[in-house]
């Protein structure tokens, strides 16, 4: 194997198996071994908001939406089809979640429509399931009729806090395995290195131990 | 010649490329993290699911029983509520005929409904058709629930008792749904609704009533309706004379095609009975029980008794047109 191979082989492994290792112990820490994410949003205006199957529907796991109204308000919410929901909100004022940042754990909500809040919802027949609360309130969607949309109201003002769970005890055991892997590109990095370049791990002892010295001299 | 060190080395190196592929290949970090583009909405199926829908029905069904055994403002308000359309026209009239009791057979629902089809797709009106037995008289009714537009809830609008012997066809798979059929789509058919509807309507009036070719009047509802025709005239003799017609109302048909190609229509028939006094007549005598609609005991010249008829009619591609099932009700009256 000509050492320019070997030289190549131990940068891209090395750096791509770094990455998996970082990656892959940020993952596990920020799952959680229940593999638990978490994305969360603050209504800007007082609207209905409407959450898309583009939140709710991207993992084949049980989502939970929770939301929060503000002090003395009562949260209402039901889940729909997509077009029911769509069409029940119509091109009243409404805030809808455009995508979600995983690594920020945020949702990303837009505004749009304008004019009067749409009529009282709770009384259309195109409900799956509804949830109303004082506190923060939940619904859970099985992922069995995505994909599907929840559409939140508060009487009064807005919502405080929209959050959408996701659990997927996959992610923890697939950070864990990530690491693992990076691992082992790392150490195939260090063999290919050594094969390439003899003397490198000498040179490096020992150019640590000369920095080691001096900053030892330094503090004395 | 290549070294046994080398090839070593290049199997390392093809091993970790693998394996790096493998992990950050296209899209395939996604795919192991179970992420997935959210599934598209399939448009072609019933709107809601099964159990949905029959808790609709049934709720749908209870309130339409109680709203029957209310009396008063309470009992307009619950009947507008949870009526529409026909079923409501025959409540108000059941009212004011002083007719509506708490063991009313038109709106009693003994016995949980049965979910039988939803109409396919997103768009509205949505339908829910179900059915139910009255034990004690075994009768089957059919129920048509209307859903007008995304904000408006389900409502009754026909609950139509089935003829003796009738049978419905298979409604097919319930979550599939079942298309809907404008009124004047007569493709696969012997008639289009409207057609099928508007010439059974003709073939039940008098006195010259209309049979088309592809329509079957002589089922009971029919007959009885004849037969209350001639003793009306004979009972009139030469004091006046009865014509009696029946006409769609608009706006009131539905109609869904069933699994196996038939297709069963709603409609609303508004009859008229119009009795016209002779010239040697100088007034008619309006039947006491009547008096509440017409507002009168006596006519100088006509009386006129308006009813609506909730019809059920399959609509066959080869055949008659067949009723199904019928019911009437007395809505209103007046003199001349």
């Amino acid at each position: 194997m000509p050492p320019i191979a070997k030289r190549t082989g131990a940068i891209v492994s090395a750096v791509l198996g770094l990455a998996l290792v970082v990656g892959g112990v940020w993952l596990a820490l920020r799952v959680g071994p229940s593999g638990t994410l978490t994305l969360s949003g603050k209504p800007t205006a007082d609207a209905t908001v409407v959450l898309t199957p583009q939140v709710l529907n991207r993992i084949d796991s049980d989502t939970t939406v929770t939301v929060t109204p503000a002090p003395g308000a009562t949260v209402w919410m039901g889940v729909a089809s997509p077009s029911d929901a769509d069409a029940i909100v119509g091109t009243s004022p409404v805030i809808r979640t455009v995508g979600a940042n995983g690594v920020r754990g945020t949702l990303t909500l837009a505004s749009f429509g304008s004019g009067q809040k749409v009529a009282p919802l709770a009384g259309a027949d195109i409900w799956r399931a509804t949830a109303t609360g004082s506190g923060p309130t939940v619904l859970t969607l099985t992922q069995e009729r995505a994909p599907e949309s929840v559409v939140v109201r508060t009487d009064k003002g807005k919502a405080a806090q929209v959050r959408v769970t996701v659990e997927h005890k996959a992610w923890f055991v697939e950070a864990i395995l990530g690491g693992v892997v990076g691992l082992v590109l790392t150490g195939v990095a260090a063999f290919l290195a050594h094969s390439a370049w003899p003397g490198l791990g000498r040179e490096v002892l020992g150019h640590l131990l000369r920095i080691a010295g001096m900053l030892r001299r330094r503090a004395s | 010649m290549t070294r046994p060190h080398s090839r070593r080395s290049w199997r390392l190196l093809l091993v970790a490329f693998l394996a790096v592929a493998t992990l950050t290949g296209c899209g395939l970090p996604q795919r192991l993290a179970g992420v997935s583009p959210a599934p598209e909405q399939v448009a072609t199926v019933a709107p809601l699911g099964a159990d949905h829908a029959t808790r609709i029905a049934a709720r749908v069904l209870d309130a339409a029983d109680e709203a029957d055994r209310k009396s008063g403002d309470a009992a307009a308000a619950a009947r507008q509520a949870v009526l529409t359309g026909t079923a409501l026209a025959a409540a108000n009239g059941r009212v004011a005929m002083g007719t509506a009791t708490p063991s009313s057979a038109q709106l009693s629902r003994p016995e949980p409904p049965k979910l039988l089809a939803m109409s396919r797709g997103q768009a509205f009106p949505r339908l829910l058709l179900a059915t139910n037995q009255d034990p004690q008289s075994r009768r089957q009714y059919l129920d048509l629930l209307v859903s007008p537009q995304v904000t408006a809830p389900f409502k009754l609008s026909y609950r139509v008792p089935m003829m003796a012997g009738a049978s419905l066809p298979a409604t097919g798979d319930v979550g599939r749904g079942i298309p809907m059929v404008a009124a004047d789509n007569a493709t696969g058919l012997v008639l289009s609704p409207k057609a099928a509807v508007e010439g059974y309507a003709a073939a039940l009036g008098t006195p010259d009533p209309s049979v088309g070719e592809h329509i079957d009047a002589g089922d009971s509802f029919a007959t009885a309706l004849k037969a209350s025709q001639s003793t009306q005239s004979s009972a009139l003799g030469s004091l006046a004379s009865l014509k009696q017609t029946h006409t769609l109302a608009p706006d009131t048909l539905y109609a869904v095609r069933l699994a196996g190609g038939d297709v069963l229509v709603f409609a609303q028939l508004d009859r008229a009975d119009v009795i016209t006094a002779s010239a040697n007549t100088k007034e008619l005598k309006v039947p006491e029980a009547l008096q509440k609609l017409t507002g009168s005991a006596t006519a100088t010249s006509s009386m006129t008794i308006n009813a609506v008829e909730a019809v059920a009619l399959l609509i066959p591609a080869q055949g008659k047109v067949k009723l199904l099932g019928a019911t009437d009700q007395l809505v209103s009256g007046s003199v001349q």
